[in-house]
């Protein structure tokens, strides 16, 4: 009985020591000198760190030649392998590009290339159709006397995606003197109608939004003026498209309005941007 | 002369039409054979056709005859599916369902027409044959003059891709430690979920909720893999394009079990077909293709002197595989990031309810669109934020609400580190702060036929409705709680429609995959909805597909995760009134053989050799019934021994009940009559003593066990084992109305060893060794 003790307790004791005596050296050791893009010591830390690996490899950078010293080990790994450490911490080297975003992400002193833009912007195909459809809409001489309205609950709408509260606060306050400012007289007969049935509701909606503190109460007051504010935009018949949303998951089920085909949920911020379908397009 | 050129004329146009009309018999002889390989840095054993893994990739044009001669030199049987295909249903290759496996040594030949187009590929359906490397491309293509040919997508240089994954452990034995709950992969992935994690990440309470609605930690997959393979190579190179060139690949996902993301270093992804079926060309970011789906897939060459990354990532994100297309320096692709486990969890505690059954929230989920798991990608959703910042963040937001003003910089500051490190650039910044990139994903929603797919308008409509269900626990998948060997085949009529509608009921995605028919998945593209053969179905999705019965024969309809497959998750369509299949000289005999898999028995065992006695466990069981054994043995009689067995079924989806009879012996000697606390008197005085009982599973996992024997005495025990404290420590307690408690903590060395220390009222302190299998 004693003697299993002490062999569970050698097990023990061998486990600890070779856990402390490793990565002491590298055997099977090979050398190579590899290029290395960096423009400053800033970057050494972050190359070396990139490239070295216990046991493995042991990666040393010289910032004025761009030429790394390697020694790893030829039975576990590759020159390429410890290359593509580096390239995916964002250095482009004499086998692998590093990828746009992981370049994007090195700080500021040690961005190499200066500030390179992804390949294929996406920004530009979603606001190139947007675009067409103001120029649209400008043209379009019946549009509403409400399209402010509108376009502050939109810039509501994308500040909530974004989780900004200030923004939303600041856009809320403008609604909220845009709904009182509105001039019955001047609406289409459609909206005239709708807006004699929303108007309070809607004024006290966005009262509440405006007083709303923090993200998550501007959130709940925000469902409730989209329910509102639906009938009124869908009256105004929209020049431009305008995605009728709904989330599952808020408080039972919210909607919300939209400029933009293809979902960005404000009622979660970015956990959960892309839950939600549209329910209905309004032109 | 006139008359004769007229002649010669006729002569050769008949020539002409016979040459194209003629049976183009196109042959293919395949050789299995035992091999080895070396993925990992290890020599394994594997399968190889014709010398290589993958198999060969066999290229026919629509209107040839397919004949491919199996030559099996394995020294088991074997069989192989052409996936995807129509075909006689005696060419389907599923064994002792369309046919008798290919024995050892002998041949075999499948021969069929071909008539369709497109992207297939074709595995062995025997076994675990599959996950050891046979699986290859199969490719028909457009005959001349095919009114769907597509220019700008048929006519370019095309590539036939296999995805697949290597293990080190032979599948059968994934098999048996899957279905014995073991979490050597988990380790092996950095997926173990334990306490000692969740407090590191700040999210104890959600492990602990977790575990109180009795779930085991959950991943998006179930097996450790050493290797992603793109045919068969972790990383290879396409270097014959040229920049500006556009390449059509066309994948197969062949791997066993695992999903795929697949993105690329060079823009967008045009897919052009899925499952051999065009659809219009859809531009997407990426997609994740599930196993056994075929897509097809445009891509362009976008820089001189650069190849492209097409990365694969494994959907755990443990494993990528990439192929480079394009010559000269490489250009990455931003990896994956690990998966966020605990925001996964906590989605999922969200939904449990207490009886184990899902609550989707009134979200109508199906086709793809909502993926749950996006709370765990932090591509998407941002990097996963850790205890101490977590908190310091609240409070921050929270100073920020109450006073507005004055707090910009801080605000900004914080935006700009979130930003950095999911890998946004100043750039995209400065038009969105924090805002994730919107990524496109290829939905089913999103495919379209190129032409009207409707089914013919008169016909009768069959309706069918399937809850896909299963226990991860105990790794049984079903259908409506019952595998194939438990239900009957189900009876179709030749000319009606099928329409199934699908439920995923259980905790994990599955790909559903028919034999022998294409489906249409019914999406908003109406009469255009797309036509494919396997429909993945994430959890508490619904989708609807159906089909036109308009193939004779035994066809398979199961769930392509090979280890979901043998645990029984399918059904089997028949016709009504079919011609007998000629291959099957005896089909009741056969079918029993079919069954066998999903009624395996498995077999899991642990013996502790500790320093205070031998203290052990058995546990022999498959779908429903379980036999079990315990012992503790001291080295004198004076400890004493003690020695338990049961044999009980397990009841219900979750099965968390199981009802027992058992036997149960202890022996001490000079032992005295004790009493236990409800004052029953009792002694191991080695007397056999037959009982009956049940074992329940409580909440937090904790196992109920209340017995009564032979002499009308009641014994209560709870106890639970395997508590995940840290990623290898493993906890245990039990204690029981007779006064006896135990508590152990095992540290996992390997898959089959650990370290272990144990307390036991009968036997005192101890330390000692584990042997696991």
């Amino acid at each position: 009985m004693q003697s299993i003790k002490n062999i569970s307790l050698g097990l023990f004791m061998t486990l600890i020591t070779s856990s402390i005596y490793a990565g002491a050296q590298i055997s099977n050791a090979k050398t190579a000198t590899v290029t290395i893009r960096g423009n400053s010591r800033a970057c050494k830390t972050q190359i070396e760190k990139a490239g070295t690996q216990k046991k493995q490899a042991q990666l040393t950078w010289d910032p004025s030649t761009q030429k790394a010293a390697l020694v790893y080990n030829s039975h576990t790994t590759t020159k390429d392998a410890v290359l593509r450490r580096v390239a995916l911490a964002g250095f482009d080297n004499e086998s692998y590009n590093a990828p746009v975003t992981a370049y994007q992400a090195l700080p500021e002193g040690c961005r190499y290339k200066g500030n390179i833009t992804a390949m294929h912007p996406q920004k530009d195909t979603c606001d190139a159709p947007m675009e067409q459809h103001r120029d649209h809409a400008a043209a379009n001489a019946t549009v509403s006397k409400l399209e402010s309205l509108y376009q502050s609950y939109f810039s509501i709408q994308q500040a909530l995606v974004r989780s900004d509260a200030k923004t939303v606060a600041q856009k809320a306050g403008e609604l909220a003197g845009l709904v009182r400012s509105v001039k019955m007289g001047e609406l289409s007969a459609r909206e005239h109608n709708v807006w004699m049935s929303v108007m309070k509701k809607l004024d006290q909606q966005a009262a509440a939004l405006k007083g709303a503190s923090g993200i998550e109460k501007q959130r709940a007051a925000f469902a409730s003026l989209t329910e509102t504010l639906y009938p009124l935009i869908k009256a105004s018949g929209s020049p431009y498209k305008v995605y009728y949303n709904h989330c599952p998951m808020y408080h039972g089920g919210a909607y919300w309005l939209s400029k933009e085909q293809g979902i960005k949920n404000p009622y979660y911020g970015s956990k959960m941007l892309t839950c939600g379908s549209t329910k209905e397009t309004l032109q | 002369m006139k008359q004769f050129k007229t002649i010669l004329l006729l002569l050769l146009f008949i020539t002409a039409i016979r040459q194209s009309y003629a049976q183009r018999i196109k042959r293919y002889d395949l050789y299995v054979t035992d091999t080895m390989v070396n993925y990992s840095g290890k020599h394994k054993m594997a399968i190889a056709v014709n010398g290589q893994i993958p198999m060969p990739t066999l290229e026919f044009t629509e209107g040839d005859t397919a004949e491919i001669v199996v030559h099996n030199r394995l020294k088991e049987p074997t069989a192989l599916h052409w996936h995807g295909v129509f075909l006689p249903n005696k060419e389907d290759g599923v064994p002792y369902l369309t046919q008798m496996p290919i024995e050892p040594g002998t041949t075999y030949t499948y021969r069929f027409p071909i008539i369709q187009n497109g992207t297939h590929w074709y595995h062995s359906h025997y076994g675990f044959q599959e996950q050891t490397g046979m699986y290859g491309s199969i490719i028909f293509h457009k005959k001349a003059g095919d009114p769907t040919f597509r220019r700008g997508i048929d006519d370019l240089p095309s590539v036939p891709v296999i995805l697949s994954e290597w293990t080190d452990i032979m599948p059968h034995n994934i098999h048996r430690m899957l279905r014995n709950a073991n979490d050597w992969s988990a380790i092996k992935k950095n997926a173990v979920q334990s306490y000692a994690e969740a407090i590191k990440a700040g999210h104890f309470k959600t492990k602990l909720v977790n575990e109180w609605k009795r779930m085991l930690a959950m991943d998006v997959s179930d097996v450790y893999y050493n290797k992603m393979l793109i045919n068969g190579k972790n990383e290879s190179q396409l270097s014959q394009f040229k920049a500006g060139d556009k390449v059509r690949l066309q994948l197969s996902n062949g791997g066993a079990s695992t999903y795929f993301w697949v993105h690329y270093a060079g823009g967008k992804i045009t897919v052009v077909a899925n499952d051999g079926n065009d659809v219009e060309p859809v531009e997407v970011d990426r997609f994740i293709l599930p196993p056994s789906e075929t897509i097809d897939i445009v891509l362009t060459v976008p820089e001189q002197g650069t190849s492209h990354e097409l990365l694969a990532t494994s959907e755990d994100r443990t494993g990528t595989t990439s192929l480079f297309i394009g010559e000269g320096k490489k250009q990455l692709a931003q990896p994956l990031d690990r998966l966020k486990y605990f925001e996964g969890m906590k989605m999922m505690n969200g939904m449990m309810r207490m009886n184990g059954s899902m609550n989707d929230m009134g979200m109508d989920m199906s086709l793809q669109q909502m993926d749950m798991n996006t709370v765990m990608y932090p591509e998407i959703s941002g990097p996963a934020v850790r205890g101490k910042e977590k908190r310091k963040q609240q409070t921050s937001t929270e100073k920020e609400h109450s006073n507005m003003q004055g707090h910009t910089s801080m605000e900004q500051k914080k935006d700009r580190t979130v930003a950095a490190r999911t890998g946004h650039g100043h750039h995209s910044m400065q038009a969105d702060p924090a805002m994730p990139p919107a990524i496109v994903t290829l939905n089913y929603n999103m495919l379209k036929a190129p032409h009207k797919t409707v089914l013919p308008e008169n016909a009768p409509v069959k309706e069918l409705t399937f809850t896909l269900t299963g226990n991860m626990n105990r790794y049984v998948w079903s259908l409506d709680n019952k595998v194939v060997s438990e239900t009957d085949k189900i009876l179709v009529k030749k000319g009606e429609i099928v329409r199934i509608k699908l439920y995923n009921a259980s905790m994990m995605r599955h790909p559903m995959h028919l034999h022998g028919h294409d489906f249409r998945v019914l999406n908003d593209k109406g009469e255009y909805a797309p036509l494919k053969n396997v429909i993945d179905i994430m959890p508490m999705e619904t989708d609807v597909i159906e089909f036109e019965a308009n193939a004779e024969g035994d066809w398979f309809f199961h769930c392509h995760i090979l280890y979901h497959m043998m645990a029984g998750m399918g059904r089997i369509f028949t016709y009504q009134n079919q011609a007998p299949n000629p291959y099957i000289i005896n089909p009741q005999k056969a079918i029993k053989k079919l069954y066998r898999d999903d009624r395996m028995f498995f077999l899991m065992a642990g013996n502790e050799v500790a320093s205070n006695g031998n203290f052990g466990a058995a546990l022999y069981h498959n779908t429903r019934w379980a036999f079990n054994a315990e012992w503790k043995l001291g080295y004198t009689a004076k400890r004493g021994h003690e020695v338990e067995a049961s044999f009980g079924r397990f009841l219900g989806q979750m099965q968390w009940f199981r009802p027992f009879v058992g036997v149960e012996w202890t022996y001490r000697k000079d032992s005295h009559e004790e009493r236990d606390l409800f004052g029953q008197q009792f002694e191991h005085d080695g007397k056999l003593r037959y009982n009956i009982g049940f074992a329940y599973t409580l909440p937090w996992l904790v196992i109920l066990q209340t017995q009564l024997d032979t002499r009308g005495q009641v014994r209560v025990e709870l106890g639970r084992e395997d508590i995940p404290l840290s990623k290898r420590l493993r906890g245990a307690f039990s204690l029981d109305t007779r006064r006896e408690y135990m508590g152990g903590l095992r540290y996992i060395v390997n898959r089959n060893l650990s370290v272990s220390a144990n307390y036991n009222t009968g036997y005192g302190f101890g330390g000692g060794l584990v042997l696991t299998y």
